[in-house]
């Protein structure tokens, strides 16, 4: 069961990075142009914040039995690096998730025709940058570490 | 609102670099503690995202509250830097912790 829910976890950060990076072309397209790609900006960042937010909540679910079954009896004890990387991984997933619901708040909230609420887009961007950058040492810590002692 | 939340992301960063005291649940020994921040951190994932939640909800009421105050383009740009600088700088200290503990006596 609970290969099955990292395999799960595995799956929504992948579709999680896929959006993010979505979102900021389509934020960045839409600086350039000030009227492209707003229902495309909508869903992404509903997307992106939702598959964050389902991989984090799967990952609290996994954390204690790989707190016991992986990091005490192996990581800590041969390889105390690769438990100062899974330590980095938590701490960054867990900053990441009030901007990851912040950016499916603003992508409803914001009305991207309005000038006063444009002035809101970079931090829209920035927000969804500060994701976009979690996600993307997650997956590849994430991937690395699950693959250290398989085939 | 919009800066509420960018605040709530600042208030939950820094809550949950400062590694407060935390009820902390080791599960090699079945044991339920408290967890201090001379202590080596057992499981305490959990404590800090309470105490994180609890610094975004008072950094992101806090700042709608406020929300009366006029809010100039330089002012966005302002409270928007010293929310970005408050949430890199705790992920920063983490990592740099994370690795003095970890990674560079390996």
């Amino acid at each position: 069961m609970i290969k099955l829910l990292l395999f799960i976890h595995l799956v929504f950060a992948a579709c999680a990075l896929a959006t993010s990076v979505h979102l900021l072309m389509r934020l960045w397209r839409y600086g350039l142009t000030h009227g492209v790609y707003i229902p495309q900006i909508r869903m992404h960042s509903l997307m992106a914040g939702g598959f964050y937010a389902a991989s984090f909540f799967l990952g609290a679910i996994i954390y204690p039995a790989f707190r016991v079954d992986v990091r005490a009896a192996l990581f800590d004890a041969e390889m105390p690096w690769l438990t100062g990387i899974f330590e980095i991984k938590e701490h960054l997933a867990a900053i990441g998730i009030v901007p990851a619901i912040a950016i499916i708040v603003m992508g409803r909230v914001l009305d991207f025709h309005c000038p006063t609420d444009r002035r809101f887009m970079p931090i829209f961007a920035g927000l969804a940058a500060v994701v976009l950058m979690v996600i993307m040492f997650n997956a590849g810590a994430g991937w690395y570490l699950s693959s250290v002692r398989s085939l | 609102m919009i800066l509420a939340w960018v605040w709530a992301a600042a208030g939950f960063a820094v809550l949950y670099a400062l590694q407060l005291p935390a009820p902390k649940y080791n599960p090699v020994e079945g044991e339920w503690g408290m967890q201090f921040p001379e202590d080596v951190p057992a499981m305490s994932w959990y404590g800090r995202i309470l105490w994180g939640t609890a610094g975004a909800i008072v950094a992101g009421f806090g700042r709608f509250a406020a929300v009366r105050m006029r809010e100039s383009a330089c002012r966005l740009w302002i409270e928007s830097a010293i929310a970005g600088i408050a949430i890199l700088g705790s992920a920063a200290w983490l990592v740099v912790e994370e690795w003095r503990y970890w990674i560079a006596p390996s």
